[in-house]
């Protein structure tokens, strides 16, 4: 009966504070991806014409995200019957734009407005109990110019 | 070369849809997935059980020690009725009945594997006639007889290594969690089925010993009593009424089954001669 | 549309750049499988359900990141990756992606 009211109680807890941060991340997500619309992003290695270019230097974004107990709960009954893991794919998505905003400000502050051979990184830093899903790190980089 | 930056439609990488429906058509699913197991154990596991030799069962419990007190006027008092009792109720040739008594204040019996009976001084204190303490002893000794004790094992380690295997298999530790829970709930407990197979077998065996049932209905009426008692004051009876019907309820259904039967409802009790226990003293 | 991991095609002319196109998906096999990988485990060799997982989450990140591309016009992505992490045990994250363009002449 105790394990009960526990369980049902963080399921509560995680559902109410998972899905109003997560909501008011997708609005901060939606307005700063607006806001740095202009900053391109290319996975190609080289510029198409590298006469006009400047910089080249490294940037970076990194996030580590973890999920509420709401999310690994669904998650776990979702692995007995199998199939996509909803309640997972928002938080990766959430965390590689985050990843990706952080490395464009990081291109603002030095002045270039395209970051080229951008790679992406996801890893698992702390598995959670039972092997579900701790945190993950979201890692993006790339090579700022300006154009 | 033309650069552009346009906006992707969104919830392709992640669905929109609300997280409650997925969690609850989820838990519907499973809850209907596990209760179906349940159930399709039960019916093999009670029939099954019947397979299991009884004489291998009472080697399994061999070496575990029931109760402190053994060897005891009391003891002797409660296995003297078993052997009186046992011998109405069509038990099986090779089942034998083995009564413990634990000086405990637990208002409890319980009937366990090998046909182990533990009787709790808490109870008897509570027991007016011999009749009626016959009632608690029928009861048990039904459970023996269609071997509830190890269906209920069976049911519990089943569903245990189930939830081992989800829970370590596919690191689901809701889905280990949900089954597991199921799991202690049918070690810990009788079903209410099994529970008024119980009852009616005790009622049976009542009347062939005594001629008549009313050791059932004091049972009941005092159990009903006590259940109506504050549970803060005695969680020890509350214990033991969790896991069964509604006492009222039973007396009903052995009233209605002592009308088709024609058995006898009320005659003449004998005082519990209890070693050790003044017959009039209140719980 | 086009799907390459090369950054020029030969013989075509990229008219436009559209911004990287990314699709991603968790998946899990149900538990009877996961099960059964268990066992397979203790004795070794492909590990079919899983490499079924891989495969059915792979092809769905591609969707997905074609779907991307083509919500926003592109007929082609150039330089695509894959990257794969076991986010949560039994349950692996497939992420692709790529720069969506549109070339002249896609279909010859």
């Amino acid at each position: 009966m105790f394990e009960l009211i526990l369980v049902l109680s963080l399921l509560a807890l995680g559902y109410g504070f998972g899905s109003y941060r997560e909501k008011s991340h997708y609005a901060s997500i939606f307005r700063r991806e607006d806001e740095m619309r202009d900053i391109l992003l290319f996975d190609s290695r080289f510029p198409p014409d590298s006469s006009r270019i400047s910089g080249g230097k490294l940037v970076h974004g990194n996030v580590v995200v973890s999920v509420d107990y709401f999310k690994m709960f669904v998650a776990g009954l979702r692995k007995l019957v199998g199939g996509r893991l909803k309640s997972y794919e928002t938080l990766l998505d959430r965390g590689r734009r985050e990843a990706i905003l952080r490395m464009k400000a990081q291109a603002v502050e030095q002045g270039a407005n395209q970051i080229f051979n951008v790679k992406f990184e996801t890893s698992s830093i702390s598995k959670g109990a039972e092997g579900n899903l701790g945190s993950i790190e979201v890692l993006v980089y790339g090579s700022a110019v300006k154009v | 070369m033309q650069y552009e930056n346009p906006k992707p439609r969104e919830g392709i990488n992640y669905s929109s849809e609300h997280p409650l429906k997925e969690f609850s058509q989820l838990l519907i699913g499973i809850v209907v997935i596990i209760a179906v197991v349940v159930i399709t154990l039960n019916a093999l596991a009670g029939r099954l059980a019947f397979y299991i030799p009884f004489e291998f069962e009472r080697n399994m419990v061999s070496d575990f020690e029931f109760a402190e007190v053994e060897e005891s006027l009391q003891q002797a008092y409660l296995q003297e009725l078993a052997d009186r009792l046992a011998p109405h109720m069509d038990l099986p040739e090779d089942m034998k009945i083995t009564v413990h008594y634990s000086d405990s204040d637990t208002v409890n019996a319980f009937a366990t594997l090998g046909g182990n009976l533990v009787f709790f001084q808490g109870l008897i204190e509570q027991m007016e006639s011999e009749e009626e303490l016959a009632a608690v002893m029928g009861h048990e000794i039904a459970h023996i007889k269609y071997r509830h004790p190890i269906v209920a094992l069976g049911k519990g380690v089943t569903l245990a290594t189930l939830a081992a295997f989800v829970g370590g298999s596919s690191a689901s530790g809701a889905g280990g969690w949900l089954i597991g829970s199921s799991a202690n709930l049918s070690l810990l407990k009788f079903s209410r089925d099994q529970e008024s197979q119980a009852d009616q077998a005790a009622a049976a065996g009542l009347q062939a010993l005594y001629g008549h049932i009313g050791g059932a209905k004091d049972l009941f009426q005092s159990f009903a009593e006590l259940e109506g008692q504050d549970s803060v004051t005695n969680p020890g009876v509350v214990e033991l009424f969790r896991s069964h019907p509604h006492s009222a309820n039973r007396w009903i259904e052995l009233q209605s089954l002592a009308d088709t039967r024609g058995w006898l409802v009320d005659d003449a009790r004998t005082k519990l001669n209890f070693p050790g226990v003044a017959s009039d003293s209140e719980g | 549309m086009l799907i390459s991991n090369m950054e020029v095609i030969p013989q075509k002319r990229i008219l436009k750049h559209l911004g990287l196109v990314q699709g991603s998906t968790v998946r899990a096999k149900h538990v009877g499988k996961d099960i059964l990988a268990g066992f397979k485990n203790i004795l070794g060799g492909e590990l079919v359900a899983y490499t079924e997982l891989m495969t059915e989450a792979r092809d769905e990140a591609t969707n997905r990141m074609i779907e991307q591309a083509e919500s926003i016009g592109a007929n082609a992505v150039l330089n695509v990756r894959f990257a794969t992490s076991s986010v949560a045990q039994g349950a692996a994250e497939l992420f692709a992606y790529g720069t969506a363009v549109v070339i002249d002449q896609p279909d010859s």
